[in-house]
């Protein structure tokens, strides 16, 4: 009885693996950028990037005045280059991977600016979307048990990756599938709606997938 | 429709530039290639971008847009247009041949690293770029270019990675060689003006058929379709007296304008094989099924076409940065790869854990802005210092006038045993530069200082004055005040500027099996006349918290110079010190997070009698004093009120320290007497007989008299 009540709110392995293939194929339906990541020995997690126009200009790519001025010989103007505004976009990837410690799914992720890798702090990606994501220190987000984020390397590639801690997913989750119709085979979808309300008014799946 | 609009036909055409997306994992692959296989060679190397059709965005409908771009009298884009890119990732120094992914395009590419930031700024930029042109034109001449149209979009990147500071300077140059006269744009139309949905269906399988990665192509029509044709094929597709249409993937989602591949095609077009008029379909079909992007254009190139084998066209090319200038960017990975910003990060996210989990009214911003100021960088002070760290407080200033010695590394947790060696270092600057081991992100020093005492005339009366001046303005520097160091009397001095000055104090002392963890009251003008020194039972009654010495009816006076060795150095069970210095600092993080700050009440007596009592505020009680007994592993909260003729705090010795200052401080220190006399102790004591409970044991060596 004990052991049924812990698994409720889990996900295996299989099912992760099952269930991510067919939230591919969905979003190659859609045109979403979705996709399974499979490397060598290692197990294959989701992968998306979300392209943020920024509200705010980020930090600037030129070089700081004490690094000197770079000259370069002006260019023939010959007026074949079309002049635009350069808009300053932030780029999102979100990962989620699949916890054997937790046996539910995790969210990493990193945000950057779209033009030069600079990498963009949470404050920096809070600020620059328009409307701007929910204040992660509200205390509505304890009230909620909303999950927390730390700092962590991805499992897989080794480099610094924020994460969402699973240590409140299976009972979350456990929540959400008893109040929701049709849950069968909906786990990931379910619980990338729950943990990519981190990212609202950014959507990680819309409700087209459920369909 | 079809009409030929004759305005149209000498506008300029304009081609919508490339812009460089670099992904973080571009400059980490860099940063081990730099490390392990280029080293210090600055030759050229080979790498690849990808670039593929836009992806949809939600404005997105090109017969309105382009509709719109053409009442647009101006030449400028229209805004909010995404920007074409090419992709930069660690799979751009993978071999070409296993780079390509479907449904986008690989361009191949110079990397050109340099060693300095000074040969970065002096690279020849106008011949580098030159260099990567005159490759295209060959490649065009040689038919390299139509066998493998690809490397008409060959690019060029300069590069300094500053490895010391994890940041990367680039400039990129896409080279497009520029025609004879300029090529002209007879009309842009979204594609769906011109060809029917089944030609368009047609030629999104054609394209696709061919691999889905083919970057410039030749089209043949049909009524019913269009049909994909690489460049090879040139002379089987194109019938003479037939107007040449041609295809190219289209990264722009510019409404009226190709993308900026399509310029060196254009030239190809115009050298290999004579074309002065063509029809251009800017593919920008995805593989789904979704209303048709593509746009066309319908264009004219005018002038004499250069020879084959005549020398190279000149060329631009080079990025602007995102202020619109000619000029290099800068990728700051610090973030990503500077181990003392991700221990930043991590420590930060960590404490944020416990108000997003615990408490989400915890304070912590205050707690980490607050400044404090560590009188004694002994056991206590070493242990204060760490849990300090752990709260996330950045600023900590450690004041000391010993040297570290060979007992103190096992008992003292900033110290080391090379710190002993030679002498010792001085102590002080030895844990700031130990706690920044801990930690590098903490703003931590050391000051070598001698806390004037009453009772220890210094050698010189200036010394004592320059002494109690420095001391001050530490004092001030600072907003929380720690006293832990290892004499009763050294902390006289520290108590009077603090009180005078309204900052918080922590004072901590050890005896061999207890301590001692108290905060000083707030002084607020002149202290309401306390008729007794007996434990007050109501808290009501107390209008101030007391200081270290509002129970003394003695002045401090040289406690050290009398007493043996071991009366000096003090032994105390060595748990204790860490378990004074956490009380310590926990007690301040309570007074942090309580509204009232310092002038938080005390707890009656009664109130930690039942440790799981609900307590007025999140931290719980803000108490007084604590006595811990490690005999009996418990603790006393007690609460004392100020006493208005205490040595320290009291209004009359505030006041002339106030009025005197160093000068004050000059006198107490040669005669403590003094202290008694303007207090009214000396005559008191006369009457009252002391019960005083002695508390000033202290641990020992820290400080040298
Ligand atoms: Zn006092």
């Amino acid at each position: 009885m004990v052991e049924q009540t812990a698994a409720v709110g889990t996900l295996s392995q299989q099912q992760f693996t099952c269930e991510a293939a067919s939230l591919v194929e969905k979003a190659k339906a859609l045109g979403e950028p979705w996709t399974l990541v499979e490397a060598a020995d290692q197990p294959a997690y989701l992968k998306r990037l979300v392209s943020v126009r920024s509200a705010v200009r980020p930090a600037t790519d030129e070089l700081p005045v004490s690094d000197g001025v770079v000259d370069v010989e002006e260019e023939p103007n010959d007026g074949a280059t079309l002049h635009s505004d350069p808009l300053s976009e932030i780029t999102l990837e979100v990962h989620a991977i699949y916890s054997k410690t937790w046996q539910c799914p995790v969210l990493y992720f990193s945000a950057w600016s779209a033009n030069t890798g600079t990498p963009v702090s949470l404050d920096g990606l809070k600020n620059a979307v328009r409307d701007g994501l929910p204040d992660l220190d509200l205390t509505a987000r304890t009230a909620y048990h909303m999950p927390f984020i730390a700092q962590q390397d991805h499992p897989v590639l080794g480099t610094p990756f924020y994460s969402i801690h699973p240590c409140e997913t299976a009972m979350l989750m456990a929540e959400m599938l008893s109040n929701t119709d049709a849950a069968d085979g909906r786990y990931l979808l379910l619980w990338l709606s729950l943990v990519g309300t981190i990212f609202h008014p950014i959507a990680l799946v819309h409700s087209s997938y459920f369909n | 429709m079809e009409s030929q609009d004759d305005t149209a036909t000498n506008s300029l055409l304009q081609f919508d530039p490339l812009e460089s997306a670099v992904d973080p994992t571009f400059w980490h692959a860099l940063s081990k290639k730099k490390i392990e296989v280029y080293r210090l060679s600055d030759a050229q190397q080979d790498i690849s971008a990808q670039y593929q059709v836009p992806a949809p965005h939600p404005t997105r409908n090109a017969a309105a847009a382009t509709a719109a771009a053409a009442t647009e009298a101006s030449a400028r884009a229209p805004k909010n247009v995404p920007a074409a890119r090419l992709s930069f990732s660690a799979r751009s120094f993978d071999d070409v041949s296993v780079a390509a992914a479907t449904a986008s395009c690989t361009s191949p590419g110079v990397l050109r690293n340099t060693n300095t930031i000074e040969e970065f700024k002096q690279l020849d930029k106008t011949n580098a770029l030159k260099e990567v042109a005159e490759r295209i034109w060959a490649d065009m001449n040689s038919g390299a270019a139509i066998s493998n149209p690809s490397l008409l979009t060959r690019f060029l990147l300069v590069t300094f990675a500053d490895l010391k500071k994890y940041r990367f300077y680039y400039w990129f140059a896409f080279p497009a060689l520029l025609p004879e006269e300029p090529i002209r744009l007879s009309r842009a139309v979204p594609m769906a003006d011109v060809y029917s949905g089944a030609q368009i269906s047609a030629l999104r399988e054609s394209w696709a058929a061919k691999g889905g990665a083919l970057p410039f192509f030749l089209l043949s029509e049909t009524n019913e379709a269009l049909g994909v044709h690489e460049l090879r094929e040139w002379h089987n597709v194109m019938q003479d007296g037939k107007p040449v249409t041609v295809g190219f993937v289209d990264p722009s989602s510019q409404p009226a304008n190709p993308g900026w591949p399509l310029r060196n095609f254009l030239i190809l077009l115009r050298v290999r094989w004579g074309v002065t008029a063509a029809r251009v379909i800017c593919f920008r079909e995805s593989t789904l099924p979704r209303d048709p992007c593509s746009i066309i254009c319908d264009v004219v190139l005018p002038g004499a076409a250069s020879p084959r084998g005549a020398a190279c066209p000149k060329a631009v090319g080079w990025e602007k940065n995102s202020s619109g200038k000619l000029g290099p960017r800068m990728a700051d990975l610090g973030p990503l790869m500077d181990p003392a910003q991700l221990a930043d990060t991590a420590v930060d996210l960590n404490l944020k854990l416990m108000r997003w989990r615990i408490m989400p009214s915890l304070q912590l911003e205050t707690i980490t802005a607050t400044r404090c100021l560590l009188l004694g960088s002994g056991t206590l002070g070493c242990y204060v210092a760490r849990a300090l760290l752990a709260w996330g407080v950045r600023n900590i200033t450690f004041v000391d006038n010993g040297r570290v010695s060979f007992s103190n590394p096992v008992r003292q947790p900033l110290f080391r045993f090379e710190d002993c060696l030679d002498g010792g270092k001085p102590k002080a600057a030895a844990a700031a530069s130990g706690l920044k081991g801990v930690f590098p992100g903490v703003n931590a020093v050391g000051v070598d200082l001698n806390i004037p005492m009453p009772g220890h005339a210094a050698a010189t009366p200036d010394r004592t004055c320059a002494d109690a001046d420095r001391l001050r303005e530490l004092i001030e520097a600072h907003d929380a005040v720690f006293l832990l160091t290892d004499s009763r009397e050294s902390r006289w001095l520290p108590t009077v500027i603090a009180a005078s000055l309204g900052k918080i104090v922590i004072n901590s002392a050890l005896g061999f099996d207890t301590f001692l963890v108290m905060r000083h009251g707030i002084v607020t003008g002149a202290h309401e006349p306390s008729a007794s020194l007996a434990p007050v039972t109501s808290t009501a009654d107390i209008t101030s918290l007391g200081c270290y010495y509002c129970n003394d009816v003695v002045a401090p006076a040289d406690s050290l110079s009398d007493r043996t060795l071991d009366q000096q150095c003090t032994v105390t069970r060595p748990g204790l010190s860490a378990i004074a210095s956490a009380t310590a600092v926990e007690l301040l993080v309570s007074i942090l997070n309580h509204p009232l700050r310092a002038r938080a009440p005390a707890p009656l007596p009664s109130a930690s009698n039942n440790p799981s009592a609900p307590t007025p505020s999140p931290l719980g009680l803000v108490p007084h004093q604590i006595r811990g007994f490690l005999t009996h592993f418990s603790n006393l909260l007690i609460t004392g009120p100020a006493y208005d003729r205490c040595t320290a705090c009291s209004a009359v010795v505030l006041r002339m320290y106030r009025e005197e200052g160093a000068a004050f401080v000059r006198r107490v220190v040669e005669d403590p007497g003094v202290l008694e006399e303007v207090t009214g102790l000396r005559a008191m004591r006369e009457e009252a007989d002391a019960q005083d409970v002695d508390w000033d044991v202290e641990e020992g060596d820290d400080f040298e008299i």
